[in-house]
């Protein structure tokens, strides 16, 4: 196989998938990092990678949820 | 959490004013992951003070992004424009609400501020659009 070959996987996604819930040490993280930048010190490169992570991490979660909710009552209409 | 700064009944009056919603986007707390930050508005690195007047609260996004910026780029002119502000200006004079979801500038601070906090990013607007399928956006 080329060592630039394009593996593709389909996956199921789970029924359950509307349980998977932001941890809440990360949203406490996220917060702490907030914070820390509303108090007015700036966050540092890595400190502000990891928040644009948390975030993008927390709204992935968000959608994920919505769309299984979504999908959910779309199957029980 | 360290929020002595913020008092936590501070925190819930500010909550409540702003219905439990992002004073930028708009988006609600409910289903959202994360929990919503009380922002100043005006920052704490330029004496911001921490009262109900200068407190709003935003999506963890929204805050990320506005950190203690004030002033942006209008993308129209590129002229240096005062962004938002929550407390003074009405959402609905600086922004509109695309039928894809999308959230418009209205005016130079509306358009510099959906600019600023990103606001039409990729995974933020598939977020509208599953909340208006249920009614809750806009």
């Amino acid at each position: 196989m080329a060592a630039n070959a394009t593996v593709r996987i389909d996956m199921e996604l789970p029924t359950d998938l509307a349980r998977l819930r932001l941890p809440e040490g990360v949203d406490r993280r996220l917060q702490a990092l907030l914070d820390k930048q509303d108090r007015g010190e700036p966050l540092n490169v890595d400190e502000a990678a990891e928040a644009e992570g948390l975030v993008e991490l927390s709204e992935l979660l968000t959608l994920l949820r919505l769309r299984a909710q979504g999908s959910g009552s779309s199957a029980a209409e | 959490m360290n929020r002595d700064y913020v008092p936590l009944s501070l925190q819930r009056r500010v909550r409540d004013r702003a219905r439990n919603r992002c004073e930028y986007c708009g988006i609600s707390q409910a289903f959202q992951e994360a929990t919503f930050h009380v922002d100043h508005v005006h920052p704490r690195s330029e004496e911001g003070p921490t009262e109900y007047e200068n407190l709003a609260l935003a999506c963890v996004s929204c805050s990320l992004r506005k950190g203690a910026r004030t002033h942006a780029l209008d993308p129209a002119t590129g002229a240096r424009v005062a962004t938002y502000n929550p407390r003074h200006d009405r959402w609905n004079e600086h922004f509109a609400v695309g039928e894809d979801m999308r959230i418009v500038g209205r005016t130079p601070s509306g358009r510099a501020t959906v600019e600023l906090l990103s606001m039409n990013r990729t995974l933020a607007v598939a977020i509208r659009v599953e909340e208006a399928r249920c009614g809750r956006f806009p």
